[in-house]
């Protein structure tokens, strides 16, 4: 049982962030966009979160800051899609690049300005540390920080969001035609940055889980490729926010197995590729139904 | 995907006599504030930072090779790159198809194959070489193969596999029973000395510059010389158009594919023999990634790519022995990748600008 409780419990912990960024991105996919920059804005959130959280003393805070610098940094990407009608790919990779360096640049800048002070954020408590104890949803609602609970709560509030609301109605159509999508008199532009701005907040979100709430620290390119599997999350969930979800917490089960295997043999190793290798194997066996908004990619 | 046009939008010449002069000459200032303002945030004088930078860069014989060194790993991506998103595939998968063409380089090399090579280098080299090309071609051909027959976007399967690719490798590195081989007690994965390239008076350089010139210029005969670059370029101006003109797309991309992850891996291959040994990481990791910035700065132009990868590399260099002077980490190299990518964006915003006008007129 122990084992199993703690199986829950880790999967649930590195599923969070993978959530976040997921949901950031269905966001985006859904409003016809497409960013292979979460990465990036997930380190600022990341590092913004992590600044705010330590020079505040409080991982609420830096969370918080964490969701604000990740929005910000999606005005970029906003701005260079819909102002400039610039490739969106292209884009989102020059993001990736920029947040790399400037986030490792100003973590060495701040760790050489404190050489002998650890530099971490307060710990985060967990939501209700007595009822870990409970079989199942303890390790994995209680035992988890409120961040979790958020994660998790965006999810029907995205999905209802996108179905009954006269606005997701509107995102939607701006996904998946632009053109008849301002014909009916929606700002296509504004609607975009809007999602864009949400998008990055989650994203965000996602980067300070990392530096707030798990590790309470802070180490370059931290992320390590999460937005990409969110990325591939997306495309696996079929672009709905359940599937999404389920294909979020699958990859975070198996990172959690992938570091649970104790790496001493040389082809226990392979483990390690499992969550990309399992992406693949997914995205080929299901991808013949194409479900991406039909303006994805496109700019207007 | 609209994304080809795109990329394509960029490679077209937009301005000519002092306007081109514009451009580059914005980017570099750009470059030089950037560096600046990090210089000055990290308390470094920039006096001391600016000779620091050039005499890693170009300014001594050491620098000087290893930027060449540098640039000519980053020329060979560049050029596959340059390749792919001419032809409309965004094909980002360069750092592990160059990952896979160097283990399959060291591959050779173990047990008794590689004390033949040893004996004969004149056959060990090329082999090494085709060897790497060949890994990076299959590599790279997976992610094409995925596209062509499941629809997988190729941006998400290059860079799966370049995660799966960078684990493999370290794996293989890590394993004794593979690289290390049964009969040799050697603890590192030294190559043979008979398969390393010598520098040059005990610089970083190599000749492999000497084979990545003529592959420039071979790539720009090939793109805008024959009908098999008018071809590519067609496909990913618009793809059906080009195919409704009876271009085999289809096939062209799984070519196009090969090609460029043959050029990613053979670059792999000569890194690690110019190296001397394959690491958990190679010594020129992440290479693949800034390579996508040199392609697009370059225009995807192969004969501009020669001048941007020297660029980038002197960029590499010079940063890194400003950091190892106490100073400004080399991620801000990174940054400025980014930035030099939105600033082609940018432009290229301003071009469409100018031509719509035009054809609005």
């Amino acid at each position: 049982m122990n084992w199993i409780d703690s199986a829950i419990g880790a999967s649930m912990r590195i599923g969070t962030p993978l959530l976040f960024a997921g949901m950031g991105e269905l966001i985006l996919e859904r409003a016809g966009m497409i960013n292979i920059g979460i990465e990036g804005v997930m380190l600022c959130g990341a590092f913004g979160g992590f600044y705010a959280g330590w020079a505040s003393h409080s991982p609420v805070i830096g969370a918080l800051v964490g969701a604000m610098s990740g929005a910000a940094f999606m005005l970029i990407y906003a701005g260079m899609t819909q102002k400039i009608r610039a490739d969106q790919i292209v884009t989102g990779m020059a993001m990736n690049l920029i947040a790399a360096g400037v986030t490792s640049t100003a973590y060495d800048a701040l760790s050489a300005a404190h050489p002998t002070k650890m530099i971490s954020v307060p710990r985060w408590t967990a939501v209700w540390s007595q009822g870990k104890d409970l079989p199942i949803i303890g390790p994995a609602l209680f035992e988890q920080t409120s961040l979790t609970w958020i994660a998790l709560l965006s999810v029907p509030l995205i999905g209802w969001y996108f179905a009954k609301t006269e606005r997701g109605l509107e995102l939607r159509a701006v996904g998946e035609n632009p053109a008849a999508a301002q014909a009916a008199g929606i700002n296509v532009a504004a609607a975009r940055v809007k999602a864009c701005l949400a998008s990055g907040a989650l994203c965000g979100l996602g980067g300070a889980f990392l530096t707030v709430s798990q590790t309470s620290s802070y180490a370059p390119n931290c992320t390590s490729g999460r937005g990409f599997i969110a990325l591939a999350a997306v495309v696996l969930g079929g672009h709905r926010t359940l599937g999404t979800t389920a294909a979020c917490l699958v990859f975070g089960a198996t990172f959690y197995l992938r570091d649970a295997i104790p790496s001493s043999g040389s082809v226990v190793e392979l483990v390690g590729i499992l969550p990309y290798a399992l992406a693949l194997a997914a995205l080929c066996w299901k991808f013949k139904s194409n479900t991406a908004p039909a303006g994805l990619g496109q700019n207007f | 995907m609209s994304t080809s046009s795109d990329i394509e939008r960029v490679a077209e010449p937009t301005a000519r006599g002092w306007r081109a002069a514009v451009w580059p000459l914005t980017l570099a200032a750009g470059t030089i504030s950037i560096l600046a303002l990090a210089i000055v945030s990290f308390g470094q004088n920039p006096g001391e930072a600016f000779s620091e930078f050039i005499s890693g860069s170009v300014g001594t014989r050491a620098g000087l090779g290893a930027t060449m060194a540098r640039a000519t790993i980053l020329l060979f991506y560049a050029l596959g790159i340059a390749l792919s998103f001419r032809a409309g595939l965004i094909n980002i998968g360069t750092e592990g198809q160059s990952r896979m063409g160097a283990a399959a380089a060291v591959a050779l090399t173990l047990g008794a194959r590689g004390r033949f090579f040893c004996d004969h280098p004149w056959l060990g080299i090329p082999a090494m070489l085709c060897a790497g090309a060949l890994a990076g071609a299959l590599w790279s051909l997976l992610a094409g193969a995925m596209k062509r027959w499941r629809g997988v976007s190729e941006v998400v399967a290059t860079l799966m596999l370049n995660f799966i690719a960078i684990q493999l490798v370290r794996m293989f590195v890590g394993s004794h029973a593979w690289l290390k081989g049964p009969d040799t007690d050697l603890q590192q994965n030294e190559l043979p000395n008979a398969l390393k390239f010598s520098g040059w008076h005990g610089t970083d350089f190599h000749w492999g510059i000497f084979l990545a010139l003529p592959a420039a210029l071979a790539a720009h005969v090939f793109l805008f010389r024959t009908a098999g670059g008018m071809r590519v370029r067609a496909m990913g101006l618009n793809r059906g158009a080009a195919r409704a003109c009876g271009v085999p797309c289809d096939a062209l991309a799984l070519w196009v594919f090969g090609i460029s992850g043959a050029l990613a891996g053979f670059a792999g291959a000569l890194g690690v023999m110019a190296v001397g040994k394959l690491g958990t990481d190679p010594a020129y990791a992440e290479f693949g990634y800034m390579a996508v910035s040199v392609a697009l700065v370059a225009e995807l132009k192969p004969l501009a790519i020669v001048f941007v990868a020297l660029l980038f590399a002197a960029l590499d260099t010079g940063s890194g022995s400003m950091e190892a002077a106490g100073g400004v980490p080399h991620w801000v190299v990174y940054a400025l990748n980014g930035f030099m990518i939105l600033a082609m964006l940018a432009r290229d915003a301003g071009a469409r600008k100018i031509r719509d006008g035009r054809t609005a007129e």
